[in-house]
C-alpha cells in the first residue's frame, strides 16, 4: 500500500544539510482514493501543520506527493524538500514539482519556491520526516535489475521478509547513476470522468523516459500495519466483512507510524533474508475459509446421499407418540396449554416486575430526601416560592374563609442532624415552621351549666379535642404539625366569628364576651359558655390538660355541628362572591335570582334572606339539646318513680338539629293490647315542646320541665280510667258514665280527675272509679239492696221487687286488693262481681 | 301562598270612599283581624304601537330587538317561558298591562286581557323603556290600589283604595286563604268568610276560578283578577262619583 514516487532532479547541497537522522517519522498523508477515480479537491494540506501533527515541529521533510493544485492552479507531481517552521528557524522550502509542459507536452521540472511561497501540498503525500541531524544511515547499492519488481518493491519485500509482522518504514534518497527510467507525470488537468481501471489511469497519465542521473526520494513501509488488524476483523461467523476492510483502508488523513528508524541512501542488497510464513496476515482468513469449505463439502455429501436414497432415507420422527385419532383434541389441548403457559409466563414476569417496583418504592420511602418530601407536601398543601423561601398556606381562605389571619408557614430544610450518630427513625429532612400563634393544640369548649344543681352539668363539650395529636403511622411529621396548626386556625376563626356576633346581636340577656369565653343565657338560670382553649405544647399545659380531662360527656353533635356551620358559612361567602350569575340579577343565591320570575311572595323571600349567625344557630342547637335532654330526664324519672301505669318512650334516631321527636306510650303491664288509649308524640323544638295527642289535639308546652311532668301525670291518671273503660268492653260490662274531667269532688292541683261508672252485665253491681293525678284512685262498688245487710228498711221501698235495685256505694280498700297493678285488680273485681252464668 | 279572591266593594250610600274603607276596616278589626302593614298593586297600560309591519314580521323585529337590547337582561326575563314572550309579542292591537304587587316585591307582571301572563324580574320595566317603539305607555293610565293588610287566622285581607291619578275611584277587597292552593276546594269557605264582613256585597266566584278545575292557583291568577277589577273601575269612570263629594 505504501507506494513510492520517483523524483528526478539534481539535489542541491543545502537540501541534505545536516543529515536525515533524529526522531525519524514516516507520514502518509491522504491517499490514492482522493485522486481516483475522481479527484476530491477538498483534500489540501499544509506541511508545517503536518510537522506539528506528527509531533515534530521544525522537522526536515523529504518525500513524494501530488503538487498543490490550489496554489499552482494545475496538477503536478511534487517532491517536497522542506525545513518546516520551528521556534528557532524560519521554514525553508526547497521542493520541486514536475508537470507537463503546456507548450510542447514535455516534462518540466521546476523549483517550487520560484513559483509560490507557501508550504502546501495536496491529495496524497508519502513523507519522511526527521530532525535533520547527521547520523547513521543505511547504504544500498544495486547494479542491475534481475526481475519484474522495481527497486523500491524489492527493498520493501526484503524488509518485510526480515521483520515479518513488524512494520518497518524507510525513507531517504537514491541516485540512479546510469541508464534510463520510464516514469509518469500527472497531467495538469484532473480527469473529469471517473477512472475505474488501471488502463484508464495509464491512459490519463503521461509517461516519459528519463535519463540518469536522477535523484529519487522514496518513502515506503515494509507492510501496512493495519493489514493484520484488518484481516482479523474479517468475521466469518457473520457473513461478509469485506466492505469493512475496504473502508478501513481509506481511513486516516495523516497517519503516523513511529519506529521507522533508518534511512537508506544508496545501492546494493545487504540484509539477511528470513522468511516467516507463519506470520502471514491472511492466515486466519485462510483457515476460516478452509474450514468453511470442509463443512460445505460435508453438507453437500450428506445432501447428495439423502437425495439419491440409495444409502439412506429420512423419515419424520414423531416425538409425541400419540394415536392419531385423538389428534384434533390433543392438539387443541396442547395448543391451549401452550398459550396458557405463554400467558402465565407473561403474568409471572409482570408480577415479578411489580414486586420489584414495590420493593423499590418501599426502599425509596425509607430513604426520604428533601425533594421527595417536598413533593409529598405539595400534594396536600398550597406552596409558593418567595425569594429563596418556600412558603405555604394553611388558611381556609380558598375555601371561602374571611378570617384575616394570613396562615402562612415556612418550609425549611432540616439540617441539624449529626451525621455520626444514628439517624432516628422519625427523622425527616423537611420541616415546617408555623406561626407561633398557631402552635400547640386548641379546641372549643361548649358547656351548658344550670345554676341550680338539680340536673347538674349537662356536659362539657370539647370540640376538636383529640387525646393528643398522635401521628398516624406512615404520615410524616410535618403533616400532623400542619393539621394541628390548621385546627388551631379554624378554632380561632370560629371563636372570632362567635364573639363578633355575640357583641352585635341584641338579645334580652346580653351575651358576655370575656377574654376567651362567651357566656349566654338561653333559658333563665341556664348558662351556655363557649370558650376557646388553646394550649401550647409545653409539658406543663399538657399535664394541666390531662388533669382537667375528667370523664366528660362528649356531645359530638355540637362539635360536629359547629364545624359544619363554619364550613357552610365559608361556602356561602364563596358562592356569593365567586359564582357566575347574570349581570342583571341580584347577588346571592340562585333561588334569590329566581324569586322574581317565579313570583315569590314576601314570606318566601324573607326565608331566603334570613341569615342567622353562627352564634344564634349554635345557641338554638344548644337550647334544643338542653330541652331534649331535660325532657328525656323528666320522662325517665317519671317512669322510674311510677310503676303503674308504665311509660314507654321511643326516641327517634334521626333528628333535625333543631327538632327531635319522641313517642310516649302509657300502658299497663299485661294489658298492652287492650289499653292503648294514650299515645303521645312529643316534638321537642328549640323553645317549646309540642305534644300531639292520638286524637289530634295539639298542646304546646314551654321549656319548663314541670309542665311536661304535670301533663304526663294527668295523662297517666286518665289512662287508668280509659283502661277501665276498655276492660269493661272486654268483660261485657256496661259503661254508665264516663268523664275525662270531673267537676265534682276535691280539686286537683294538677289537671282534673276523671271518672267512670260501669255496671255489671246483669246490672246488679256497679263500679265507680275516680282517678285523679294527685289524689289517686278511689273505687266504689254498688251492691244490690238485698245484699246490703245493714241497710235500714225504707218505708218507701216496701215491695220486694225494689230489693233488686242497687243500693248505696261502698268504697273498696284498693291497696288491700290482690293484683299487681290497677287494671289487674280491676279485672279481678269485675270478675268477682259478675257471677258465672254457666 | 294560597287562593285569592279580589272583589270590588261599592261605595256606601252617602259616604266617601275613605269613609267606606274605614267602615270596612273597623268591621275587620272587630272580627279580630290584626293589622299587618300595607300593600300596593299598581298597573300601567301600554298600547302596542301602530306599525306598518305585519304581525309576523313585527314579532320577529321585536325578538331581534330583544336580543339586541341587552342579552343579560333578556336572559332573566326569558326564564319563565320563552313561549310566553312570543305570545305577548304576537298580541297586536291589544292593550298590555304591566303590573306590580307589593306582595311579590321582586316580580313584575305583564298581561293581556284574556291573554298570556308573563311573570318577570323587576328589570322588565327597564326593558319596556327600551321597547318604546313597540309599546307606548298610555297617558295618565296609571291606576293603583293601596291599603292595609289584615291577618285573620289563615285569612289575609287587603282593603285598598283604588286611585287613578289624584282621585279615588273605588274600593278593592282581596281575601287570601293561605292553606289551600286549589281554588275550587276552598271557594265556599272563602265565600262564607267574605259574607261575614261584606254582607250583601259579597261577590260571585271570580272568573279565573272557573278556568281550570283543580288547577293550582298561582300569583298570576291574582294579577288577572286585579287587572279585571281595574278595567271595570276604569269603565265606571264615566259614571261620576260626584254624589260622594
Amino acid at each position: 500500500m505504501a507506494c513510492a514516487e520517483f523524483s528526478f532532479h539534481v539535489p542541491s547541497l543545502e537540501e541534505l544539510a545536516g543529515g536525515i537522522c533524529g526522531k525519524t517519522r514516516i507520514a502518509e498523508v491522504g491517499g490514492v482514493p482522493y485522486l481516483l477515480p475522481l479527484v476530491n479537491q477538498k483534500k489540501v494540506y499544509d506541511l508545517n501543520k503536518i510537522a506539528k501533527e506528527i509531533k515534530l515541529p521544525g522537522a526536515f521533510i523529504l518525500g513524494a506527493g501530488a503538487g498543490p493544485f490550489q496554489t499552482l492552479g494545475f496538477n503536478s507531481e511534487f517532491m517536497p524538500v522542506i525545513q518546516t517552521e520551528s521556534e528557532h528557524k524560519p521554514p525553508v522550502n526547497g521542493s520541486y514539482f514536475a508537470h507537463v509542459n503546456p507548450a510542447d507536452g514535455g516534462c518540466l521540472l521546476e523549483k517550487y519556491s520560484e513559483k509560490c511561497h507557501d508550504f502546501q501540498c495536496a491529495l496524497l503525500a508519502n513523507l519522511f520526516a526527521s530532525e535533520g541531524q547527521p547520523g547513521k544511515v543505511i547504504e544500498v547499492k544495486a547494479k542491475r535489475r534481475t526481475g519484474p519488481l522495481n527497486f523500491v518493491t524489492c527493498m520493501r519485500e526484503t524488509l518485510e521478509k526480515h521483520y515479518g509482522n513488524k512494520p518497518i518504514g524507510m525513507g531517504g534518497t537514491f541516485i540512479i547513476q546510469k541508464g534510463k527510467v520510464k516514469s509518469h507525470i500527472m497531467p495538469a488537468e484532473f480527469s473529469s470522468c471517473p477512472l475505474n481501471s488501471d488502463e484508464e489511469v495509464n491512459k490519463w497519465l503521461h509517461f516519459y523516459e528519463m535519463k540518469a542521473p536522477l535523484v529519487c526520494l522514496p518513502v515506503f513501509v515494509s507492510r501496512d500495519p493495519n493489514l493484520a488488524r484488518l484481516a482479523q476483523r474479517i468475521d466469518f461467523s457473520q457473513g461478509s466483512g469485506s466492505e469493512e476492510e475496504e473502508a478501513a483502508g481509506t481511513e486516516g488523513d495523516a497517519q503516523e507510524w513511529p519506529g521507522a528508524g533508518s534511512s537508506a541512501d544508496q545501492d546494493d542488497e545487504e540484509g539477511v533474508v528470513k522468511f516467516q510464513p507463519s506470520l502471514w496476515p491472511w492466515d486466519s482468513v485462510r483457515n476460516n475459509l478452509r474450514s468453511a469449505l470442509t463443512e460445505m463439502c460435508v453438507l453437500y455429501d450428506v445432501l447428495s446421499i439423502v437425495r439419491d436414497k440409495k444409502f439412506m432415507t429420512l423419515d419424520p420422527v414423531s416425538q409425541d407418540a400419540l394415536p392419531p385419532k385423538q389428534n384434533p383434541q390433543t392438539l387443541q389441548l396442547i395448543s391451549k396449554k401452550k398459550s396458557l403457559a405463554g400467558a402465565a409466563q407473561i403474568l409471572l414476569k409482570g408480577a415479578e416486575r411489580l414486586t420489584k417496583s414495590v420493593t423499590e418504592n418501599q426502599e425509596n420511602k425509607l430513604q426520604r430526601d428533601f425533594n421527595s418530601e417536598l413533593l409529598r407536601l405539595r400534594q396536600h398543601w398550597k406552596l409558593r416560592k418567595v425569594g429563596d423561601k418556600i412558603l405555604g398556606d394553611l388558611s381556609y381562605r380558598s375555601a371561602g374563609s374571611l378570617f384575616p389571619h394570613h396562615g402562612t408557614f415556612e418550609v425549611i430544610k432540616n439540617t441539624d442532624l449529626d451525621l455520626d450518630k444514628k439517624i432516628p427513625e422519625d427523622y425527616c429532612p423537611l420541616d415546617v415552621q408555623i406561626p407561633s400563634d398557631l402552635e400547640g393544640s386548641a379546641y372549643i369548649k361548649v358547656s351548658i351549666q344550670k345554676q341550680a344543681p338539680d340536673i347538674g352539668d349537662l356536659g362539657t363539650v370539647n370540640l376538636f379535642k383529640r387525646p393528643l395529636p398522635k401521628s398516624k403511622p406512615g404520615s410524616p411529621h410535618w403533616q400532623t404539625k400542619l393539621e394541628a396548626a390548621q385546627n388551631v386556625l379554624l378554632c380561632k376563626e370560629i371563636f372570632a366569628q362567635l364573639s363578633r356576633e355575640a357583641v352585635q346581636i341584641k338579645s334580652q340577656v346580653p351575651h358576655i364576651v370575656v377574654k376567651n369565653q362567651i357566656i349566654s343565657q338561653p333559658f333563665p338560670s341556664l348558662q351556655l359558655s363557649i370558650s376557646l382553649c388553646h394550649s401550647s405544647n409545653d409539658k406543663k399545659s399538657q399535664k394541666f390538660a390531662t388533669e382537667k380531662q375528667c370523664p366528660e360527656d362528649h356531645l359530638y353533635v355540637l362539635e360536629h355541628n359547629l364545624h359544619l356551620l363554619i364550613r357552610e358559612f365559608h361556602k356561602q361567602t364563596l358562592s356569593s362572591i365567586m359564582m357566575p350569575h347574570p349581570a342583571s340579577a341580584p347577588f346571592g343565591h340562585k333561588r334569590m335570582r329566581l324569586s322574581g320570575p317565579q313570583a315569590f311572595d314576601k314570606n318566601e323571600i324573607n326565608s331566603l334572606q334570613s341569615s342567622e349567625g353562627l352564634l344564634e344557630k349554635i345557641i338554638k342547637q344548644a337550647k334544643h339539646i338542653f330541652l331534649r335532654s331535660r325532657a328525656a330526664a323528666t320522662i325517665d324519672s317519671l317512669a322510674s318513680r311510677i310503676e303503674d301505669p308504665q311509660i314507654q318512650a321511643h326516641w327517634s334516631n334521626i333528628n333535625d338539629v333543631y327538632e327531635s321527636s319522641v313517642k310516649v306510650l302509657i300502658t299497663s303491664q299485661g294489658y298492652e293490647q287492650i289499653c292503648k288509649s294514650i299515645q303521645l308524640q312529643l316534638n321537642i323544638g328549640v323553645e317549646q315542646i309540642r305534644v300531639v295527642h292520638r286524637d289530634g289535639r295539639v298542646i304546646t308546652l314551654s321549656y319548663q320541665e314541670q309542665e311536661l311532668q304535670d301533663f304526663l301525670l294527668s295523662q297517666m291518671s286518665q289512662h287508668q280510667v280509659h283502661a277501665v273503660q276498655q276492660l269493661a268492653k272486654v268483660m261485657g260490662w256496661q259503661v254508665l258514665s264516663f268523664s275525662n274531667h270531673v267537676g265534682l269532688g276535691p280539686i286537683e292541683s294538677i289537671g282534673n280527675a276523671s271518672a267512670i261508672t260501669v255496671a255489671s252485665p246483669s246490672g246488679d253491681y256497679a263500679i265507680s272509679v275516680r282517678n285523679g293525678p294527685e289524689s289517686g284512685s278511689k273505687i266504689m262498688v254498688q251492691f244490690p239492696r238485698n245484699q246490703c245487710k245493714d241497710l235500714p228498711k225504707s218505708d218507701v221501698l216496701q215491695d220486694n221487687k225494689w230489693s233488686h235495685l242497687r243500693g248505696p256505694f261502698k268504697e273498696v280498700q284498693w291497696n288491700k286488693m290482690e293484683g299487681r297493678n290497677f287494671v289487674y285488680k280491676m279485672e279481678l273485681l269485675m270478675s268477682a262481681l259478675s257471677p258465672c252464668l254457666l | 301562598m294560597g287562593v285569592t279572591c279580589v272583589s270590588q266593594m261599592p261605595v256606601a250610600e252617602g259616604k266617601s270612599v275613605q269613609q267606606t274603607v274605614e267602615l270596612l276596616t273597623r268591621k275587620l278589626e272587630m272580627l279580630g283581624a290584626e293589622k299587618q302593614g300595607t300593600f300596593c298593586v299598581d298597573c300601567e297600560t301600554y298600547h302596542t304601537a301602530a306599525s306598518t309591519l305585519g304581525s309576523q314580521g313585527w314579532s320577529a323585529m321585536v325578538r331581534s330587538q330583544l336580543t339586541a337590547t341587552s342579552t343579560s337582561q333578556v336572559q332573566v326575563i326569558l326564564l319563565p317561558q320563552p313561549s310566553q314572550v312570543a305570545g305577548i309579542i304576537g298580541q297586536t292591537g291589544k292593550l298590555m298591562y304591566v303590573m306590580h304587587n307589593s306582595e311579590y316585591p321582586l316580580s313584575c307582571f305583564a298581561l293581556f286581557e284574556n291573554g298570556p301572563c308573563l311573570i318577570a324580574d323587576t328589570n322588565f320595566d327597564v326593558l319596556m323603556v327600551k321597547l318604546k317603539g313597540f309599546f307606548q305607555s298610555a297617558k295618565a293610565s296609571k291606576i293603583e290600589t293601596r291599603g292595609t293588610r289584615y291577618q285573620y287566622c289563615d285569612f289575609l285581607v287587603k282593603v285598598g283604595t283604588v286611585t287613578m291619578g289624584p282621585s279615588a275611584r273605588g274600593i278593592s277587597v282581596e281575601v287570601e286563604y293561605g292553606p289551600c292552593v286549589v281554588a275550587s276546594d276552598c271557594w265556599s269557605l272563602l265565600l262564607e268568610f267574605l259574607q261575614s264582613f261584606l254582607g250583601s256585597h259579597t261577590p260571585g266566584a271570580p272568573a279565573v276560578f272557573g278556568n281550570r278545575h283543580d288547577a293550582v292557583y298561582g300569583p298570576a291568577d291574582t294579577m288577572v283578577q286585579y287587572m279585571e277589577l281595574f278595567n271595570k273601575i276604569r269603565k265606571q269612570q264615566q259614571v261620576p262619583v260626584a254624589g260622594i263629594r
